[in-house]
Parts: structure tokens; C-alpha cells; sequence
């Protein structure tokens, strides 16, 4: 008797404890899912290499970042960062030689068909300078079955291109190519927008109107941007997020407005200074200049460094509080990824 | 694949140099023999128009002129080179222009190549098919201008035999243009240059038709004749063998080259040649899926 409701407890146990694992499994691989369902891109430990033996280049090392769906994600970096060859892994274009690439938790690898979601303008349109502008539209919107000629008609005249769509390319400038390379980017109204510098080349005018144009296509139609550029201020104005990659390694990464908040300086004109820097320097890093410090530290900081300035009663005359720009920030990241590395060398 | 089908026509369609000078050449060639060789010396001289008057037209021979042309060794070889030229830009072009990285996202990589592939056969058997109506209407013309006696009627022909003949002229050739298109497709893979693939490709078929010379002599001063039979492994030898086969019922000695007496039967021919087609269109598409679009 004992045995048998033994034995039966056990069974009890054992079927419980399969229904927890399931139920674990399912709500962990639920929720992996949906989390990955949210993220547009997510690139895992990427590393890309090229050539071997003496020629060998890494282009991208053990590269990870993610951008959220509806987010403008800057990627910021020097000319031969990795910038480009990350982007053509991401187009499937090249070949990681590790690492996973996913868009909305997809391999790319392994669906061809996730490009359908997917539109690209890639380091310099190019285009078939014997075709006229129209045309190259209509081969490339045929190549990716999403020919429509209304469509290409209303983005050449989004692209401000409509009025010389009909000339051959080879009389374009590269600010004309372009635009019309933004154009062929949204051929088949994709969920994700990728765009390789997309100003290069345009006069004033022409960048306002494409920042415009990219950050429209983000909050009005909702499309995930991510745009690869060299020029900070432009990533300042655009981008909600940005990384900043640095000889194939991504070296920050964060929204835009927390990396620049996180990296202001505080003008403080104070007295004594000797005082008011004993105080501060344990915590912040801290100048003096005369009757000035500057201090590093984040704008959220000012009340608690007056505070404490205070309650020792330090005078205090004046408070700046300067913002850092995205170029200071960009230069000190670069900056102290290269020491690193030289130091590891 | 239709649509792929269809961007690559328009595009290959559109550049109109290249497909003016390297396609479309062959029924304005013809159309100039026809014009300015055959007509017009026979409308300004009584002796070249006696000449002709005495030789009957075949329209059926004109019509298959071209096809015979382009299929025999070694003349097709040289026949060949525009049309070897056209693939090149077709497929190292996409290198050059940097225009891979727009359409490589688009569509799968092989219905890419495929389809350029099939464009490019289609327009190459278009072009042939126009030059050979363009020499057969010739023929019809300068019957007509000149009462020269045209024939054959087509009660006397052997309609379904004709027919089977030129079917496989045109088979024959659309095999030729994709191993010659696989060639060049290939070099322009590694070469990455319209240029580059253009000598390369130019050179491989000249290397085609040389390498039985080469053989030959090689035979001959080796004093082992049997050694030219090597020919037969090779992709232009068996288009001709099994031409030869079907039209004229026997297998191609090559020219009668001493030495030479591994003629294969019609089946094994077949089986080479779709060997090679298979290979080298399979080997490109492998390719061309592995390799990094840095352009």
C-alpha cells in the first residue's frame, strides 16, 4: 500500500516536474522570441576577416549590437572602421567568418526572403550609367518582384528626382545618384532601411532634405533606420541611438541624448577652489582654472555637487553647464579605444 | 525567376552599344552581304549577274548557313568572339559598374545568374535566328530581281526532317552559348573586370581551338598519334559530333587529323556535353553564391 502511494507520488513528481520544464521551456523560448521579434537587427559576436597569411585584414571584430524596430541608429566611425563590411554582412552581400547576423530574429543566412523586409543604399549608389534614372528603378524593382510604376513615380518625386528621371545616369551627379539611390532603397517599402553615408555628395540643401526625409520615413511611416555615417552632426540631428565603431570593434553604444548628457562639463566659479576641488575629486574628474573647476560628470550631477558645495560652505558665483557634442565624444571614444589597443599590443 | 528574367532582358536590351555592336551585328552583317555583296555588284554588272543567274538558290541552305557556321570547328570558334565579348560585360559589367550590391539583396544569387544565362542565349539564338531569315530573304530577293531559279518548293521538302535539322542547329547552339557563357561568366567572377574577362574569355576559345592543334603536334612529334584523341573530352568536339550525328548520320572525324578514331556515339556525346553544361553552370552558380559582393 505504502509502495504503491509511493510509487504514485513519485509518477506525481516526475509528470509535475516535465510540466515545469515544459512550461519553462516554453515561456524562455516565448519570451526569446518576442524579444527578438522587437529587435530589427541583432548582430552577435560578428567578426568578419579578409585575405590570409601577411594580407589578412579584420575588418569586424566579435561585433554585437541591436536596434529596435522604429528606432534611427546611427553608426558612426572612421574611414576603415568596418562600417561598410558590417552593413554587407547584414545585406548578406559577404559572409561573417563568425557570429550570427539576425533581422527580426531571422538569420540572414538562412532566409533569402527576409531581404523582402529589408531596403539598402550601399557605399555610393551605382547604378547602369547607360539606363536612364526610371529605368534602373524599374530593373530593380523587377530583380526584387515589387515593380509598380506609381510607386517609383511618387519616390522619384519624394527623391526630388522627378524632373530628371529620365536621363541617362552617366549625366548624374553624385548627389543626383543619390538620390536616386534613396529612392532605390524604398522600391519595396521595407519594414528596415538601411543607408551607407546617404549625404555624401549633396549640397546643404539636399542633406536638410534627406535628414528630414529619413527621420519622416522613421516617424511617420515607422520604419527602423539604420544609417551609417562620418558626419557626427548629422547623427546628432537624425539618430535616437548610436554606436561608435572603431577599427572592426563597436566601443559605445548607447541613445544619443544619455551618451551626450553623461559627458557634459561643469563650469563652476567657486571660492576657495582648494576647498571645492577637495571636495569634488574623489567622485568627479575635476580642473581648476583660476576661480573656475570644470568637472566631468553628468548634468544630472549639479544638484548634489552644489549641494555638497554648499553644506561646506563653499561660495559658489556661477554654473555652466556645457554640453558635450557628439564629435567630442566620437574623438574621446576613438580616442581611448586606440591607447587600449596599443597598450594590448 | 520571371522577374529576373525580365530586369535582365531590359537592362542587356538597354545597352544599346554593346548590344548593337556584340548581338544585333550579325543580322546587320548579314543584311550588309546581302546588300552590298549579292545585290548591288549584281544590279551594276552583267558578268557577276550571269554568275549567279547560273547557280540556283537553296533557301534552305541559306537558312541553315549560319547556324552551320557558328557550330562548325574551327570556324565557329572565331564566329563566337562578339557573342563571348556581350557575356563578359554582361557578367564582369555588374563588378564594374558596382551594381551587384543593388540586385544581390533582391533575388536569390542563383536565379540571378540564371537568368542572366537565359537572357543572354535567348538574345544570342534571336540574333542568329534574324541572320539566318535575313540570308534566306536574301536569297528570296535576288531570285526574284534577277530570275534566278529558287527552290526547293515546299511540297518536295521533307518538312518534318528540315524542321528537325534546324531544331537541332539551334539547340546545338543555345548549348555552345551557355558553355561559352559559363566560361566567361566565370573568369569574370575572378577577374572582376569587363576588360580582363574580355581578353581571358576571347582566349579561352582560341585556347579550345588551339589546344587540337597543339594536340596534333604534340601527337605528331611525340610520334603517338593516338594522343589527339583526347579532343573528344572536350565540349566543342561533341556539339560537333552530335550535329554531325543527326544531319549527316555519321560521327565527326575532326577534320580527318591523323590519329584520330575515338569517335563516340551519338549517346556519349550527349552525356559529355551535358556534363559540361552541368558542371560549369552548377560551378558558377556555387560560386558565385560563396563569394563576398566587395564592390
Amino acid at each position: 500500500m505504502w509502495n504503491r502511494l509511493a510509487k504514485r507520488n513519485c509518477n506525481s513528481v516526475i509528470v509535475g516536474w516535465q510540466i515545469t520544464q515544459l512550461l519553462n521551456y516554453l515561456i524562455t523560448h516565448l519570451l526569446l522570441s518576442a524579444m527578438s521579434q522587437s529587435f530589427a537587427i541583432q548582430l552577435d559576436n560578428v567578426s568578419k576577416t579578409f585575405g590570409r597569411g601577411r594580407k589578412r585584414v579584420e575588418a569586424v571584430r566579435q561585433l554585437s549590437l541591436a536596434v529596435n524596430t522604429g528606432q534611427v541608429f546611427g553608426f558612426l566611425g572612421p574611414n576603415g572602421a568596418g562600417k561598410s563590411s558590417t552593413i554587407r554582412m547584414m545585406l548578406d552581400l559577404i559572409r561573417p567568418s563568425s557570429g550570427n547576423i539576425l533581422l527580426y530574429g531571422r538569420s540572414v543566412q538562412n532566409n533569402p526572403a527576409l531581404m523582402r523586409r529589408v531596403g539598402a543604399l550601399v557605399e555610393g549608389a551605382a547604378f547602369y550609367d547607360f539606363l536612364t534614372g526610371r529605368k534602373n528603378l524599374e530593373i530593380l524593382a523587377r530583380t526584387g518582384d515589387c515593380y509598380d510604376a506609381n510607386r517609383i513615380q511618387t519616390l522619384l518625386a519624394q527623391v526630388g528626382m522627378a524632373d530628371r528621371a529620365d536621363r541617362k545616369v552617366q549625366g548624374y551627379s553624385t548627389g543626383m545618384k543619390q538620390r536616386l539611390g534613396l529612392a532605390a532603397a524604398l522600391l519595396n517599402d521595407p519594414d528596415l532601411v538601411i543607408l551607407d553615408e546617404p549625404t555624401n555628395g549633396l549640397d546643404p540643401a539636399g542633406i536638410q532634405d534627406v535628414r528630414h526625409f529619413i527621420r519622416d520615413l522613421a516617424e511617420k511611416q515607422g520604419k527602423t533606420i539604420f544609417l551609417s555615417s562620418h558626419l557626427l552632426s548629422e547623427v546628432e540631428q537624425v539618430c535616437d541611438q548610436v554606436g561608435i565603431i572603431h577599427n572592426g570593434r563597436l566601443v559605445q553604444t548607447g541613445s544619443v541624448a544619455k551618451l551626450l548628457s553623461a559627458q557634459a562639463i561643469i563650469r563652476l566659479e567657486v571660492a576657495p577652489v582648494d576647498r571645492a576641488m577637495g571636495l569634488l575629486l574623489p567622485r568627479w574628474g575635476v580642473t581648476a582654472n583660476g576661480r573656475w573647476l570644470e568637472v566631468q560628470a553628468a548634468r544630472e550631477d549639479v544638484p548634489e555637487m552644489v549641494q555638497q558645495l554648499v553644506a561646506a560652505e563653499v561660495q559658489i558665483f556661477q554654473v555652466v553647464v556645457q554640453q558635450q557634442s557628439l564629435e567630442a565624444l566620437f574623438l574621446a571614444a576613438t580616442a581611448v579605444a586606440s591607447a587600449a589597443e596599443t597598450a594590448h599590443a | 525567376m520571371r522577374s529576373a528574367f525580365a530586369a535582365e532582358w531590359r537592362k542587356l536590351v538597354g545597352h544599346h552599344k554593346a548590344i548593337a555592336f556584340l548581338v544585333w551585328i550579325y543580322p546587320i552583317g548579314a543584311l550588309m552581304i546581302v546588300l552590298l555583296i549579292q545585290i548591288l555588284p549584281a544590279l551594276l554588272l552583267e558578268p557577276v549577274r550571269e554568275m549567279m543567274a547560273a547557280e540556283p538558290i537553296d533557301w534552305t541552305e541559306d537558312l541553315l548557313s549560319v547556324w552551320n557556321a557558328m557550330n562548325g570547328f574551327p570556324g565557329g570558334t572565331f564566329l563566337r568572339m562578339p557573342f563571348i565579348a556581350f557575356i563578359a560585360i554582361a557578367f564582369a559589367g555588374e563588378y564594374q559598374w558596382g551594381t551587384w550590391k543593388n540586385i544581390v539583396p533582391r533575388q536569390s544569387r542563383v536565379a540571378l545568374v540564371l537568368a542572366k544565362f537565359l537572357v543572354l542565349g535567348t538574345l544570342i539564338l534571336l540574333a542568329l535566328l534574324l541572320t539566318s531569315l535575313v540570308l534566306a530573304g536574301g536569297g528570296a530577293l535576288r531570285a526574284a530581281l534577277f530570275a534566278i531559279p529558287f527552290g526547293p518548293a515546299l511540297a518536295d521538302l521533307e518538312v518534318a526532317s528540315f524542321l528537325r535539322g534546324v531544331g537541332l542547329q539551334v539547340l546545338v547552339t543555345f548549348a555552345n552559348t551557355l558553355i561559352v557563357a559559363s566560361y566567361a561568366a566565370l573568369i569574370a567572377m575572378y577577374s572582376r573586370s569587363i576588360i580582363a574577362s574580355l581578353l581571358l574569355s576571347v582566349g579561352v576559345g582560341i585556347l579550345e581551338f588551339a589546344s587540337s592543334l597543339l594536340l596534333l603536334i604534340v601527337s605528331q612529334a611525340l610520334q603517338r598519334p593516338n594522343l589527339v584523341n583526347i579532343i573528344v573530352a572536350l565540349p566543342t568536339y561533341n556539339l560537333d559530333n552530335v550535329r554531325s550525328w543527326v544531319v549527316e548520320g555519321v560521327g565527326s572525324t575532326f577534320g580527318g587529323f591523323p590519329g584520330f578514331t575515338a569517335v563516340p556515339p551519338l549517346w556519349l556525346s550527349v552525356v559529355i556535353v551535358l556534363l559540361w553544361l552541368g558542371g560549369l553552370l552548377g560551378g558558377t552558380a556555387v560560386l558565385f553564391r560563396r563569394q563576398d559582393i566587395n564592390s
